[in-house]
């Protein structure tokens, strides 16, 4: 189980955050504290990379929708990547798949993020 | 929903008692008191033999629940436990539970959905660990399904999601069992849990979700009852003797 979760600044309105296999309620908390942060420095441009998700449990999509609003005010947008088809099912069972903004991987999503963002 | 405060509390009589463990397990039982539950069940299933330590942890908790005005059983006692509270004149202070509340648990998922043939039954403690032990374990059994992927993971999403819920909302301590069986015939799998915690009906919950008010909301909670609703067919909830909380779940297969 790797419930790890990592960042990387790519510039000053531009971070990426990456998580390990796992994003359910252990882990869960740290993810949006890990995001607010992010935000909190001006960093509202958010890749969420999820490469390595295998399991996303209810409270890991609390943590990701508690944030999106916040980066929308402000000019920017979390964009998840990397999404497997059984992540991106369970955002679709909730009907969150309209409302997120999700990229293919990682550089579509930097290149998404350059052009959504105001 | 309906959330009473309505509850009970088992603790495991040790079949060792060293002055340590005896210490463990008045901690336990004040521990228990806090919580103000209606009836505390010390479970002596375990017991091999029966010994003056044994009767002293007995003694003790009862003292401790008598003061607090909470009552306390013995939940399957031996013949030799009888024996010896009736030899001391201590036998008429506890009331007795002859099944434990393990074995109802385990009766009352096993009567459900009795015209399957039982196919995966365990139990596991309701911490953090033993819930993700439990979930790998019942991934394994439902490979012999070949279900697909996607149905696969809905289930696992399923079995977390209930599992964590029960953990977090009927108020059962991390040493207290959840009681698992899953049942598949050609169109559907059924899951039931059961756990001795609170009344906690989530089969009422009204689905209603709007994921755009969520978001502009900000909400952080509230997606994993949603979420169950949306993968399930059918939920079924039981308050059995207003002990042990029965959650039948129905899933459709493809």
């Amino acid at each position: 189980m790797d419930q790890s979760i990592s960042s990387e600044i790519i510039d000053d309105y531009t971070a990426v955050i990456v998580t390990g296999s796992e994003l359910d309620n252990n882990n869960a908390h740290e993810m949006f504290e890990v995001i607010a942060e992010k935000q909190s420095k001006g960093h509202f441009r958010i890749i969420i990379d999820m490469q390595k998700l295998e399991f996303l449990s209810s409270a890991g999509v609390g943590s990701i929708i508690g944030t999106v609003e916040t980066s929308r005010e402000n000019g920017g947008e979390i964009i998840l990547c990397g999404l497997s088809p059984t992540i991106e099912h369970i955002l679709s069972v909730l009907d969150l798949d309209d409302y997120l903004t999700i990229a293919k991987d990682k550089e579509t999503a930097l290149t998404l993020s350059r052009e959504t963002s105001k | 929903m309906e959330i009473r405060a309505a509850k009970l509390r088992t603790v495991d009589l040790p079949r060792e008692v060293s002055v340590k463990v005896l210490g463990v397990f008045e901690n336990e039982i004040l521990d228990m008191i806090d919580e103000k539950p209606d009836l505390i069940a010390v479970d002596c299933s375990g017991l091999e033999q029966v010994t003056s330590s044994h009767i002293n942890a007995l003694w003790l908790a009862y003292l401790y629940c008598k003061e607090a005005g909470v009552e306390i059983s013995i939940a399957s006692p031996s013949e030799g436990l009888i024996r010896v509270l009736k030899l001391m004149d201590l036998h008429d202070l506890f009331m007795f539970d002859h099944d434990t509340i393990k074995t109802r648990m385990r009766k009352a998922v096993r009567s459900i959905s009795s015209e399957y043939t039982s196919t995966y039954a365990d139990e596991f403690m309701a911490d953090v660990d033993n819930i993700n032990l439990a979930m790998v374990r019942f991934l394994e059994f439902i490979k012999v399904y070949g279900l697909t992927e996607i149905a696969e993971f809905e289930l696992k999403t399923v079995f977390y999601e209930v599992a964590t819920n029960i953990r977090n909302h009927s108020g059962i301590t991390d040493k207290e069992l959840i009681v698992f069986t899953a049942r598949k015939n050609e169109s559907k799998i059924t899951m039931v849990f059961a756990d001795s915690g609170k009344p906690f009906d989530i089969s009422g919950f009204q689905i209603g979700f709007n994921p755009h008010q969520a978001g502009l909301s900000k909400q952080k909670r509230g997606f994993g009852l949603e979420l169950i609703h949306r993968l399930l067919s059918t939920i079924d909830y039981k308050r059995l003797d207003n002990v042990i909380n029965v959650l039948t779940l129905e899933k459709e297969l493809e």
